[in-house]
């Protein structure tokens, strides 16, 4: 058995002239969090269908538990939970009757879980559909979508529309329950400081290109923020190795720095600079660096 | 921009240059598909301009002002992405309102300018445009505004049915027994008095209720009609009695179960109301003229008429289905819910997850459509049915000298039976003849016997219907051979369809062969082709649409 549940080796496509995803590779490895992180149109939706095999690889090639979900969407869906991020459930039934719906085509269909996670969300089974708000209808989706506790949870965008207790407890409370069990989840956000909170690997995509795919401890491990107080004033940043960012005047300059920490010290000697103040980085700034500087 | 109208007209013409322009196009279809046989098959020039086809211009003026009207109205989309703008509602209603009577006008009349140019046809014009300005007005206040009941249906309904009256009116049709072959029957050359009264009062009260609805849209205020309050009622109803205990056993019987309700259940619907209500206006007519005669003309009349409603409905949803829509949730642009996302198959991102296997999926399709069919033709034979009971017990038999359309009680029974096939076939449009439409190859075929067939000299009426034929039977070969490469289908079941269609169709031309002449056979089994050819094509057609 492959380490990897999701292989997507070299991944490239195009909607007309707008290059969606280019040169994509990304392995998810089994068990954990992963998270997805991207600006509007970056092309994580994207990624993510081709995952559920809703579109085909005009380059390169995925796999999902080793099998083309393409060809064989039956092997991969009955294997995956899945939350889209427009929630487009049929409007029509009620709460109750989407479940029944759905149980019939998951034979690992959890009935007393499902119960369980329908009255943690307060849900109505009575209620229709289109009677929910956005937030009710996104937990009726993330119901569905756990309830034959999945190998694969994929969500896009989960915490749209769900309210900050949800987003907060619930959500938190699920994905790691998912993760603890061995099984594994991706996630696709813009909420970066739950990304942080909930993911031990991060993927950035920007303009359909992945800028950075490493562990999140790895990746807090590798940036910093770090002023560097120069013995004389300098008209523009010196060029330090390893920073993506910069940003000063005269004598004293900021850097994001992307390396070790004895390598800094190196440079700065370097560089005839000192250290003078030296912190972390969130996710945040990481992500925001990561995408001005490409 | 210069104005807020300026602006709101850049936008419209910008997002919908080709909207615009299709559906006047798709509305020519079923004139094409009428005037241009009748042009060949005539015998001099002088029977295109005969009083004998008042009946069919007034059905194609119906018919191009529905998917005119429809075309705009869908181009027009839903009011609701302006309310938030600074204009005021009688700016947002007057703008869509009458720009939208203006392009319907003028669409109809480009149309019959066309027909008149390139048909040998003198139709008149401007009575057919101020009817689809009519039409176009008095369905606005009943499509916009939000509404949650499905109500509105029935409404527009009647109001169409209540404008085909006035056009017939326009005709001189009176609606009396044999209503079409008087001689006072005439075209809508001349606007009375009666007729400018009419469009202004309509016009006006149509305005007022449809900014009326806006406002009340646009203040989140609920404004429910009497049958809407009915169907909130039911649907209190309905939830208490609601089952909590949901299951299926299969996935296939599950997305049946789905796929019926989603797309289909509203022809078995139509059809049955159609029926109830005109057994409801033959007893009472009957009671009250104490008229055998009337019940009988009036109950198998409106039977009938529900045979036709369940082929039209089908082609409707048909059509609809082709882009996207259904039949369950046929919502106009101001009822579109939040979380609707439709794509062409009826394929939300939601079903579109589930792990149903691509036969499995087709065998739902299938058994989905044909439950639709069945049960709308089951309801045409019951009501036939108790006619018949009725008349028996009555010792009689069907009026025939009033209704001398219908010669017997066989040719009910073949009539529901070629509507059963024609629903079948037109429910599985997208699976069927859509994929059809798309091969190249298919087309080939079907053009050079086309080309072989001219070139022989033979009928234009003959040599269409031929390649027909041979579009279907290439299809149906192409989608046999795809079926059982991918596995689709088993192969004793691929034998089995192909053996009972051929049998029927056999059996068909043996039986009606000299009623149905040459084209009538050639078309008879072209259509129980078209409905082999689901079996056949759907799973195919599915995994070519599941993947983009």
């Amino acid at each position: 058995m492959s380490d990897h549940v999701i292989d997507i080796e070299h991944l490239s496509r195009s909607f007309g002239k707008t290059q969606a995803l280019q040169d994509v590779s990304l392995r998810v490895p089994r068990g954990g969090v992963y998270g997805l992180i991207g600006s509007n149109g970056a092309g994580k939706t994207t990624l993510i269908k081709h995952i559920l095999g809703s579109h085909y690889a005009q380059g390169g090639s995925v796999s999902v538990f080793g099998l083309d979900p393409v060809t064989d969407p039956v092997g991969v869906l009955g294997r995956i939970g899945y939350m889209s991020e427009d929630r487009d459930i049929p409007a029509w039934m009620r709460v109750q009757e989407i479940i029944g719906f759905t149980r019939s085509f998951y034979p690992a269909w959890d009935t007393g879980y499902a119960a369980e996670l329908l009255e943690l969300f307060e849900l109505d089974p009575k209620q229709k559909i289109q009677c929910l708000s956005r937030g009710q209808a996104a937990r009726v989706c993330l119901l569905l979508a756990l309830s034959h506790r999945p190998e694969l949870l994929v969500l896009d965008e989960p915490s749209s529309g769900l309210d900050p207790v949800i987003r907060r407890d619930i959500l938190t409370a699920i994905v790691k329950t998912t993760s603890d069990d061995g099984r594994t989840v991706l996630f696709s956000s813009h909420l970066l400081d739950e990304v942080e909170r909930l993911a031990d690997r991060v993927a950035i995509l920007h303009e359909g290109r992945i800028l950075l795919d490493q562990p999140l401890e790895t990746i807090f491990e590798s940036f910093h923020r770090v002023t560097l107080h120069f013995e004389d004033a300098q008209l523009e940043a010196p060029g330090l190795e390893g920073a993506i960012q910069s940003q000063g005047n005269g004598r004293d300059w900021t850097y994001v720095y992307c390396g070790e920490k004895e390598q800094l010290t190196q440079a700065a000697k370097g560089l005839r600079a000192q250290i003078v103040a030296q912190g972390p980085l969130s996710l945040d700034d990481i992500f925001v660096c990561h995408v001005q500087r490409s | 921009m210069q104005s807020i109208i300026a602006a709101l007209s850049w936008e419209y013409f910008a997002r919908n240059r080709w909207m615009l322009l299709w559906f006047p196009l798709l509305a020519n279809i079923p004139a094409l598909c009428m005037l241009v046989p009748l042009q060949c098959i005539s015998p001099d020039s002088s029977f295109m301009v005969s009083p004998l086809l008042i009946g069919i211009q007034a059905t194609l003026i119906l018919s191009i002002v529905l998917v005119v009207c429809f075309g705009v109205l869908q181009s027009q989309g839903s009011l609701k992405r302006l309310y938030r703008l600074p204009i005021s509602t009688l700016q947002i209603a007057s703008c869509y309102f009458w720009s939208g009577a203006v392009l319907v006008g003028a669409h109809v009349a480009l149309i019959l300018w066309l027909w008149k140019v390139l048909l040998p046809i003198d139709w008149p014009i401007a009575g057919p445009v101020v009817f689809s300005v009519v039409c176009w007005c008095v369905l606005q206040p009943v499509l916009r505004g939000e509404s949650r009941s499905l109500w509105w249906i029935v409404l527009a309904g009647l109001i169409v049915m209540a404008l085909f009256i006035w056009l017939l009116a326009g005709h001189g049709i009176p609606l009396q027994k044999g209503g079409m072959l008087t001689t006072q029957i005439h075209y809508w050359t001349e606007l009375t008095p009666t007729d400018w009264l009419i469009t202004v009062a309509s016009l006006s009260l149509a305005y007022w209720l449809t900014t009326l609805r806006i406002a009340y849209d646009r203040c989140g205020r609920r404004n429910s009609s009497l049958l809407e309050r009915i169907e909130w009622v039911w649907e209190r109803i309905d939830s208490r009695w609601f089952s909590a205990s949901w299951s299926f056993k299969s996935p296939i019987q599950a997305y049946s179960w789905y796929d019926f309700l989603h797309r289909f259940v509203t022809i078995p619907i139509l059809v049955t109301l159609g029926v109830i209500l005109s057994w409801m206006i033959a007893v009472l007519m009957g009671v009250v003229q104490q008229d055998y005669g009337t019940f009988m003309r009036i109950a198998i009349g409106g039977t009938y008429l529900s045979t036709g409603l369940q082929v039209y409905s089908a082609l409707l949803f048909g059509f609809l289905g082709l882009f996207g829509g259904s039949l369950a949730r046929f919502e106009s642009p101001d009822r579109k819910p939040k979380t609707s996302n439709s794509t062409p198959f009826e394929m939300c991102s939601f079903t579109d997850t589930l792990p149903i296997s691509f036969q499995d999926k087709a065998t739902a399709f299938l058994r989905s459509s044909g439950a639709a069919t069945l049960i709308s033709s089951a309801v045409i034979l019951i009501s036939y049915a108790l006619i018949a009971m009725v008349a028996w017990v009555s010792g009689d038999s069907i009026p025939s000298n009033e209704l001398k359309f219908i010669k017997s009680w066989e040719y009910l029974g073949i009539l529901t039976a070629l509507s059963t096939v024609l629903t079948f076939v037109f429910t599985n449009l997208k699976f069927s003849i859509f994929p059809t439409l798309m091969q190249i190859d298919h087309w080939i075929w079907t053009f050079s016997l086309l080309a072989i067939l001219l070139a022989c000299r033979m009928p234009f009426g003959f040599c269409t219907a031929a390649a027909f034929s041979i579009l279907v039977l290439v299809a149906l070969v192409s989608s046999t051979i795809e079926s059982q490469l991918h596995s689709d289908l088993w192969l004793g079941t691929a034998i089995g369809i192909w053996g009972l269609g051929s049998c029927v169709a056999l059996a068909w031309c043996y039986l009606y062969g000299n009623e149905l002449g040459s084209i009538g056979m050639l078309l008879v089994s072209s259509f129980i082709g078209l409905s082999m050819l689901p079996f056949f094509s759907t799973a195919a057609t599915i995994r070519r649409a599941r993947t983009t």
